[in-house]
């Protein structure tokens, strides 16, 4: 068994009190069972987060200063920018490596 | 449900030329997918003020980020359908993600071929299938 550290925390009220309809629907065990499943949760959740923000930043420092301006654009006009820039992107990152395994 | 929203969703959104996309991102049944590629599209075509409400809206709405290399055997699949370059990427992504439906203004390309995983449609289509 991991080793455990017993704490004491302090929580409102209200919140105690709809934490125990909890416990007596029978969702959690007990009180401690609880709190180390919301923290689990929300640990959990907080990688993801912090996982999503370290993509993002690599993108978005990636792409710094080539903003452009397009709202005067027309769609098909946009659309012939995209479709531009899609094909250096996949020459950038896939040319090479798929175009040599595909030969 | 899965879904890909290609660049020019994102841009018309950010530009306010179409706020449609609300009507996706309030509903939590879909989850967006979104990778490199389309992400760096969107970041070569907007202006600086727009890039801080696209990162904002990419963090704080339902949006999966896709980090990885596409699957060569996707690749492949798409190039041996007659795609080319980009096309065969953003494709491959719908793919690899399991995506229900790409939704795209892109008529003249996407919107012309029928794909075997996925569908393709426009931003209205697609919210009038929701209904």
């Amino acid at each position: 068994m991991s080793e455990v550290q017993r704490i004491n925390i302090t929580l409102p009220k209200k919140l105690v009190k709809k934490s125990r309809i909890l416990i007596e629907e029978g969702i959690y065990s007990n009180f401690s069972e609880l709190v180390r499943e919301s923290i689990k949760n929300e640990l959990l959740l907080d990688q993801s987060l912090i996982e999503k923000k370290r993509i993002l930043d690599k993108w978005f420092r990636e792409e710094e200063g080539k903003g452009f301006d397009t709202s005067h654009l027309t769609q098909e006009e946009l659309i012939k920018r995209i479709r531009k820039i899609r094909n250096e992107l996949w020459d950038e990152k896939y040319k090479h490596w798929f175009e040599g395994l595909a030969n | 449900m899965i879904i890909v929203l290609d660049s020019n969703e994102y841009i018309n959104y950010l530009s306010k030329k179409n706020l449609l996309l609300d009507e996706i991102t309030r509903n939590d049944k879909l989850t967006i997918h979104i990778n490199e590629t389309i992400t760096k599209e969107v970041l070569n075509n907007i202006n600086e003020q727009l890039k801080k409400r696209f990162y904002d809206f990419l963090f704080t709405n339902n949006i999966v980020t896709y980090d990885q290399k596409l699957p060569f055997g996707l690749l492949k699949k798409h190039k041996k359908l007659g795609l080319k370059k980009g096309d065969i990427a953003i494709a491959s992504f719908c793919e690899s993600v399991e995506a229900d439906y790409l939704v795209t203004e892109n008529r003249h390309f996407l919107k012309s071929r029928k794909f075997e995983k996925f569908e393709v449609l426009s931003l209205k289509e697609f919210l009038m299938k929701l209904k």
